[in-house]
């Protein structure tokens, strides 16, 4: 899944949550799923990072 | 001839030269000129096969016969008495005994030449649905940006001061083109293919400093506009323009004023993705724990206690699992926040307040309970009497004298016969 997709995912999992027509244990399930893509989200983010500080920026052509 | 001439010597004697030779020095002369830029204005163009093109250019007394060859047919705008630049060589061709101006490229000259080459080029475009093509999005986390801009130092300059000021060090690459004059247009593709060649580019930046029409007609060049609807990655363009703009505007995935917006819309900001993430955890844990509360109070409202005790047992059981489920989503570096959040639902907070409060109430019922236990009453002194028929007595004037009654004492009972009835209010006291 895309950064943007996971980035959609979450904000998609916080508005069911907010929305107060999923019962009690639906949303249980749904608070879980939002810290599993949140997680994946910010491990996407620190891999870029770590990317990051191990390249050097291409020389021009 | 010489410096001083002597006025009364006659002409230089001719120098004999067959025919061949002579035409081989003009061709050798005119090959000496080199490539040259001529302006002129546009007589008869004609095509013939091979899409090879023959036109005269003139200007005031002068004219030379033009050739574009098929090959370059796509450089070449020449329409009838229209104002052009050809960029080419000049030739002598012995065979035909004719002065040539090969043209690589024929650009039309004067705002009102470009602009009806532009509504030709856009016409075309759009009929082909270029200019209203679904555009791709542009990658959040792309691999690598890669940038197509000139030499000038100030648009790479621009680029890369704002790349360090959202994630420094990400992965950029610049492919240095030239963006005017001659083979502009060529050059910008090839810069195009060369950036999307590299399997890492995610998305390129298409950049160019300000200018007028004549400077920036390259980015209008219908080649590079189709070049751009079939890159294999979304292409934004940022071409800094003083008039109209210039027609990729109209086919590329994203357009920017400026090479610095374009850089600000495709190398991502760490400092706002992470707020955004962290943001959408928070709410999804305010969200979470508002949901825990409103079970709770519907639990307290609710009267039998059986339902309370389990309503009681089921949240608790909930709210642990919430808690280690959250420890699960912690990662070492948001320490902080995880913090807030924990507080959120930890035993201190408000919720567990109110399922500790009702716990407590559940408590108290079960001691009223206790004490309402028909056992104890008992072991207080108190007797339950019943009447023959296993009723409960409790007034003095639903039974009567020679009645035979039931006590039921905190240990054993009695078997009694009534010998006078005093009710209430008949001057005895209780």
């Amino acid at each position: 899944m895309s950064f943007e997709a996971l980035l959609e995912k979450l904000e998609s999992l916080v508005g069911q949550l907010s929305s107060g027509e999923v019962g009690i244990e639906a949303a249980a399930d749904l608070y879980e799923l939002a810290g599993l893509v949140y997680a994946e989200a910010k491990g996407r983010l620190d891999a870029v990072q770590a990317r990051i500080d191990a390249l050097r920026v291409d020389p021009p052509d | 001839m010489t410096l001083f001439d002597q006025p009364d010597s006659g002409p230089a004697p001719p120098r004999p030269v067959s025919l061949v030779r002579l035409s081989a020095e003009l061709a050798r002369s005119a090959a000496l000129i080199g490539r040259v830029s001529v302006e002129g204005e546009v007589v008869n163009p004609k095509t013939y096969g091979g899409g090879r093109t023959y036109f005269t250019l003139k200007d005031r007394n002068a004219q030379m016969t033009v050739t574009v060859p098929g090959s370059r047919a796509r450089w070449s705008h020449a329409i009838h008495g229209e104002r052009v630049l050809v960029t080419g060589s000049v030739g002598y061709t012995p065979e035909r005994g004719q002065i040539l101006l090969t043209a690589e490229e024929v650009s039309p000259v004067g705002a009102g030449a470009i602009a009806a080459l532009l509504e030709s080029v856009r016409a075309r475009l759009a009929a082909d649905g270029l200019t209203e093509r679904p555009r791709r999005p542009i990658p959040l986390l792309p691999r690598k940006v890669a940038v197509v801009c000139g030499a000038e130092a100030a648009v790479r300059a621009d680029i890369e001061s704002v790349v360090a000021a959202r994630m420094p060090g990400y992965p950029m690459r610049f492919v240095e083109v030239s963006v005017s004059g001659a083979g502009a247009a060529e050059a910008i593709i090839e810069g195009l293919r060369r950036a999307g060649a590299d399997p890492e580019v995610d998305v390129v930046v298409l950049a160019r400093g300000g200018g007028d029409a004549a400077q920036l007609l390259p980015f209008s060049d219908e080649s590079l506009c189709r070049a751009i609807c079939e890159a294999r990655v979304p292409v934004v363009v940022a071409i800094g323009h003083e008039g109209d703009r210039p027609l990729c505007d109209e086919v590329a995935d994203l357009r920017c004023a400026t090479p610095s917006l374009a850089a600000a819309a495709v190398v991502p900001s760490r400092a706002e993705l992470d707020a955004r993430l962290a943001g959408l955890l928070e709410r999804a844990g305010s969200v979470w724990s508002a949901r825990l509360a409103a079970v709770d109070r519907r639990l307290a409202e609710a009267e039998p206690m059986g339902a309370l005790e389990a309503g009681w047992k089921a949240a608790e059981s909930r709210l642990v699992r919430g808690r280690d489920r959250l420890s699960l989503v912690n990662p070492s570096r948001r320490v902080a926040e995880s913090r807030r959040l924990m507080e959120r639902i930890d035993l201190n907070s408000g919720v567990a307040h109110r399922l500790a409060r009702a716990a407590g109430q559940l408590h108290d019922r079960g001691r009223t309970l206790e004490a309402l236990d028909p056992a104890r009453v008992l072991a207080r002194g108190y007797a339950v009497v019943r009447t023959a028929d296993g009723r409960v007595l409790r007034e003095a004037g639903a039974t009567r004298a020679g009645a035979h009654l039931d006590v039921v004492l905190a240990s054993g009972r009695l078997a009694v016969e009534v010998s006078e009835t005093i009710p209430d209010g008949a001057g005895s006291a209780r």
